[in-house]
């Protein structure tokens, strides 16, 4: 069929007659506000005031699985829904409900069914407003983000609020996530397996010692959930089997039985077959979602997880290469419907609703280090380019041995412009890895988790995600000898209490933009443990415990937020290095080195936003100067090495501090540095005045470590080298680089050969 | 313009090239052309020296540029810039290996079409692309202008180029003597030869330059190319007026079938206008049309010569 075509592609996807349905189905539908999760936590809080931590999580997730409504798709062969309709989104009133109550209730800054995007609605206003009202009274002052305010001292809370040197909201407003479910030793154990771990466990402990009671609390609550996620699984096999009695088609009625068949079974049991294993990772991935708000629950390596089942059902002829193509993509359509509401202030570090529910492929074999890329690899790929939905958001593994066929097929997806796949390097990312103190095995069995982070699945606790932190605020707070120019507010004088106005030399200016990052760095390790350590005193999930680390937090007795974890670090995001490069470099050469300008004429113009017609040169002169300066991203050493220099001393400063699990189990527990962005840029540049890189006030910011937006002029081959001479190694939270080409030039075949070959270009240095 | 032993003058160093050759190229353009093809897109490639060119929409007024001219070449007048171009060309572009204007200039307003660079400069530019090449079968074409208008500069490149085992394309006119083209066949992994026209008179009238050489060249240049297995494609830039009409390119085409020995590729470029921007800022005039030829047209004309046996692009 004739598509339509967009630079020579065909943009219209290849769907089967279920897929494309149930996709229009899901679309169909307007996100939305369901109050269900609210109004059962709050039952079970308001009943269990003196109930332990784990014990009242345990029992708020039995009343909302038992409670919740519950749906099948039409032609859906997957079930398992998070709230009353796809891409609704739950109430998690226990992390906040102060922004719950501006927006919702009083339409401060706006009611989110008038947001002008990633609106959510709500049906039946009138009583749903009443009720969320009294869900929202019911937990001020015990919420998490009232206990993090608590804890928090009055200066950090203005770097925040005030002055945007970092943002943690999202940990402050919800939870934590970033984890991937340990999925291929859930699938083969079963979660009646967990149970008779946890009974044998708590059979075991005595009642001697404070440790030895707090344990049999997280054993008992393991025991409650589980036996929940079973009975909520039975609820769908209850619905499907009602379903089939009335189903007048018979294929339909038969993949209905289907359904029961499967949910009696799984997750209860291992899962036999490969479409019992989708079932069964839909349910953990899916109740994790329920217990806990956290965003970046990651499926993990699919292709990998999923092999054996597969290859068995082909060899036993119950399963063709089609059918387990469309069961992906049915898979694919259930991970979309999961969304999360965010405040409209923390929306705007994370536009389009992103839930960062990665799901990885290819990459090697964690104990031959062979290429592990298989026919499941290629059917992701496929059904990828079929759904292109927004999520999962799927990420591929390349290695300098993965094979020709394959990459060219991930670039042939990419080409579609959905932005998936993402492509991530295993001869950078395996040695970082290895290098804060990972298993060799451990560290080649990586996923990517959230947004670019890495780690492998099922052993990792922690966070991979934590604080944006505001790189070029803290420059422009040093050119003006800590004051912010926006607000007013001057937190700490640089060290020389000088300006830009009075720097005598780069050096000096280097020194004391170090020292002003130093201690905006104390800060935020601070703010990270102060988050962690509220989890603890309010939101222990033992759920998400035992998917998250099924064998470590098991045999600990411990859930992540206390050490349950085989690995743990604390991440963060850090944003804007190519401003900071090339402010820095801009002031070197034209104050310093070529003498063009004084400090103090700069500091004036960039106060004035390059407006002041008046001076001479006039601010806008000032303004071309400051582009003209050479730039970051295009392969010139003395910018690039500037950029170098200060993420590298980011990410060697922040592993040398400890996060709250040290000396608590896990291998780690030290904060390490990622460039993740979203759209952190945008929001962060909102708060940054002027730069000496030529910026104006507002404008946002270079994201990830990519180059700054139209200033890498000399090409991809350039700036890719600008790129990696950077100490990405030490960035072993993650690191972002946004290449982007124009469609015209991926069209043809020896040329998206050769785009795919620069994205292994630096593979060989 | 008195050059150093071991200099050339550069237009542009151009990084991924993905048009230019296999694989992820860098492009070297030579200045300096011996045609004046009316329809040249890059006129900032023709001559042999340094040139200002003057963007007035990126100008922010400064008149930085006029305190500047040490040979007062540049006035401000009205509100309007003039430029004797006459004593640039006389007192400037001869002489100074970096224009005053163009330094003065804090925007990117006046830009300086030639850098004058070394050998080893240009060698340090493009190695930096080295691991690219070398996974993707890419490497370095040398264009121009034409690039035979700087030949010993042009032969010393190549040599260091292929020195330092870095492949290496040329895009040329053909418009140079054989023995300079023989001189450095050997070395080259890939070559772009245009034939423009098989029509004498329209080829001196359009081009300034006659096709007798072109022609002889191609033929000695196929016949190589055959015996060593070089790859080459005959490029036709097809031109309204000039040559876009069938019995042209069949004219061409019969050429290539019955004079040439090796003849895997024609490639058909299709006239454009994107040059028009540098002619203004180097204040000349424009003497084409500023239609472009239709996409229906084009693929005509590819008919005509793929339905003469040859494969074309």
């Amino acid at each position: 069929m004739p598509g339509e075509y967009h630079f020579g592609l065909n943009t219209k996807p290849e769907r089967t007659e279920r897929i494309e349905k149930l996709i229009d189905y899901v679309n169909s539908i307007e996100p939305g506000i369901c109050l269900e999760r609210g109004r059962y936590i709050t039952q079970v809080y308001k009943e269990n005031e003196y109930e332990s931590i784990v014990m009242k999580r345990a029992k708020s997730l039995e009343k909302i699985l038992e409670n919740m409504s519950i749906y099948i798709m039409p032609g859906s062969l997957f079930v398992g829904n998070q709230a009353s309709k796809p891409r609704w989104a739950p109430l998690f009133p226990e992390y906040e409900v102060k922004w719950y109550e501006e927006e919702i209730i009083n339409g401060d800054p706006m009611y989110p069914w008038e947001r002008p995007a990633d609106a959510f609605q709500i049906e039946n206003k009138k009583e749903s407003l009443k009720e969320a009202q009294e869900i929202f009274n019911w937990w001020k002052g015990k919420t998490h983000r009232q206990k993090v305010y608590n804890n928090l001292p009055e200066e950090f809370a203005i770097v925040q609020d005030k002055v945007s040197v970092l943002n943690i909201w999202d940990y402050i407003q919800g939870g934590v996530g970033h984890f991937s479910p340990g999925h291929r030793w859930l699938i083969k154990n079963g979660l009646n397996t967990v149970i008779e771990i946890a009974e044998e466990k708590l059979e075991s402990l005595g009642f001697s010692s404070s440790e030895e009671l707090k344990k049999r609390e997280f054993y008992k609550s393991v025991i409650l959930s589980c036996k929940a996620v079973i009975n909520f699984a039975r609820r769908y096999a209850e619905l499907a089997r009602n379903m089939a009695r009335q189903e007048t088609d018979d294929e339909r009625r038969q993949e209905l039985l289907r359904i029961a068949e499967t949910c009696e079974h799984v997750p209860a049991n291992p899962a036999r077959s490969f479409y019992e294993a989708l079932q069964f990772m839909y349910f953990i991935h899916l109740v994790v979602q329920i217990e806990d708000s956290g965003q970046g629950i990651s499926v993990g390596r699919f292709d990998q997880i999923l092999w054996d089942y597969y290859k068995n059902d082909l060899d036993n002829e119950i399963l063709t290469r089609d059918e387990a193509l469309e069961l992906i993509e049915n898979f694919f359509v259930m991970i979309y419907t999961i969304n999360k509401i965010k405040s409209w202030d923390c929306t705007d570090y994370f536009r389009g609703s992103p839930m960062f529910q990665n799901l990885t492929i290819g990459g090697q074999d964690p104990v031959t280090q062979d290429d592990a890329t298989n026919e499941l690899t290629y059917l992701v790929l496929e059904a990828t380019a079929n759904t292109r939905l927004t999520q999962p958001s799927v990420t591929a593994r390349f290695h300098k041995k993965s094979p020709e066929e394959y990459k060219l097929a991930v670039a042939k997806v990419i080409r579609l412009g959905t932005g998936f796949p993402a492509v991530f390097n295993d001869e950078l990312y395996i040695p970082a890895l290895i290098n804060r103190g990972y298993e060799i095995n451990d560290a080649y069995d990586y996923c990517i988790i959230g947004c670019a982070e890495a780690g492998p699945a099922g052993l990792l606790a922690g966070r991979t995600g934590g604080a944006w932190l505001n790189l070029p605020k803290i420059l422009e707070l040093t050119l003006y000898n800590g004051k912010d120019p926006l607000t007013g507010i001057r937190l700490r004088k640089n060290k020389n209490d000088k300006d830009l106005s009075e720097f005598i030399s780069f050096e000096e200016l280097l020194d004391v933009f170090y020292d002003q990052l130093d201690y905006y760095l104390k800060m935020e390790v601070a703010f990270e443990n102060i988050i962690d350590y509220t989890y603890e005193q309010g939101i222990l999930e033992p759920f998400s415990s035992i998917a998250a680390c099924p064998e470590t937090s098991l045999e600990r007795g411990k859930t992540l937020r206390e050490g349950g974890g085989k690995y743990d670090f604390t991440g963060q995001q850090t944003i804007g290095i190519a401003n900071v490069a090339n402010s820095l470099y801009a002031i070197k050469k034209l104050v310093f080195d070529d003498k063009v300008l004084t400090g103090a004429q700069l500091l004036h113009a960039i106060s004035t936003d390059f407006s002041d017609k008046t001076t001479d040169p006039s601010g806008p002169e000032i303004n071309k100067l400051c582009e003209s300066v050479d730039k970051y991203g295009n392969d010139v050493d003395e910018v690039d090495f500037l950029a170098r220099d200060v993420l590298r001393f980011v990410s060697s400063e922040l592993p040398k501090y400890k996060n709250t699990r040290y000396k608590r189990g896990p291998i780690g527990c030290t904060m390490h540095a990622s460039t993740t962005t979203v759209s952190s840029n945008v929001a962060f540049g909102k708060s940054v005045g002027a730069m000496p890189d030529g910026r104006r006030k507002g404008k946002p910011l270079a994201d990830g470590q990519s180059p700054m937006r139209g200033t890498d002029v000399k090409g991809p081959t350039a700036a890719v080298n600008s790129v990696s001479k950077l100490n990405n190694i030490l960035l072993s939270c993650g690191s972002l680089y946004n290449l982007k080409f124009n469609p015209k030039d991926l069209r043809s075949g020896p040329v998206l050969k050769g785009r795919e070959e620069l994205s292994q270009a630096k593979f060989a240095e | 313009m008195n050059l150093g032993e071991n200099e050339g003058i550069v237009t542009e160093i151009e990084r991924y090239a993905i048009y230019d050759g296999p694989g992820i190229r860098t492009v070297v353009f030579l200045k300096g052309c011996n045609l004046r093809c009316a329809w040249c897109a890059n006129p900032e490639t023709q001559n042999l020296y340094p040139e200002m060119g003057f963007f007035v929409n990126k100008c922010i007024g400064c008149l930085k540029c006029i305190e500047a001219c040490p040979y007062d070449a540049l006035k401000y007048e009205d509100g309007k810039f003039i430029t004797d171009r006459n004593i640039c060309m006389e007192k400037c572009y001869h002489n100074e290996r970096e224009l005053s204007c163009v330094a003065a200039c804090p925007g990117d307003a006046r830009v300086q079409y030639g850098k004058i660079m070394t050998v080893e400069e240009i060698l340090e530019e493009v190695l930096k692309d080295k691991s690219v090449y070398d996974r993707t079968g890419g490497g370095v074409t040398l264009s121009g202008g034409e690039p035979f208008f700087q030949k010993e500069f042009m032969f010393k490149l190549l040599k260091a180029l292929r020195a330092n085992r870095v492949r290496v394309a040329i895009e040329t006119s053909g418009f140079t003597d054989w023995e300079n083209i023989n001189m450095i066949l050997d070395d080259l992994d890939f070559i772009y030869y245009d034939i423009k026209s098989a029509d004498p008179v329209l080829h001196r009238k359009f081009t300034g330059g006659s096709n007798d050489l072109v022609l002889e060249n191609v033929i000695k240049v196929s016949e190589y190319a055959k015996k060593n297995g070089l790859p080459i494609i005959y490029r036709i830039p097809v031109i309204p007026n000039f040559n876009d009409s069938k019995e042209e390119i069949e004219k061409i085409t019969k050429f290539i079938k019955n004079e040439l020995y090796r003849k895997d590729y024609v490639e058909l470029l299709s006239y454009h206008t994107l040059g028009l921007g540098k002619y203004e800022s180097l204040e000349r005039d424009y003497s084409l049309t500023k239609e472009k030829i239709t996409k229906e047209k084009i693929k005509m004309l590819k008919e005509v010569v793929s339905e003469a046996g040859l494969k074309v692009l």
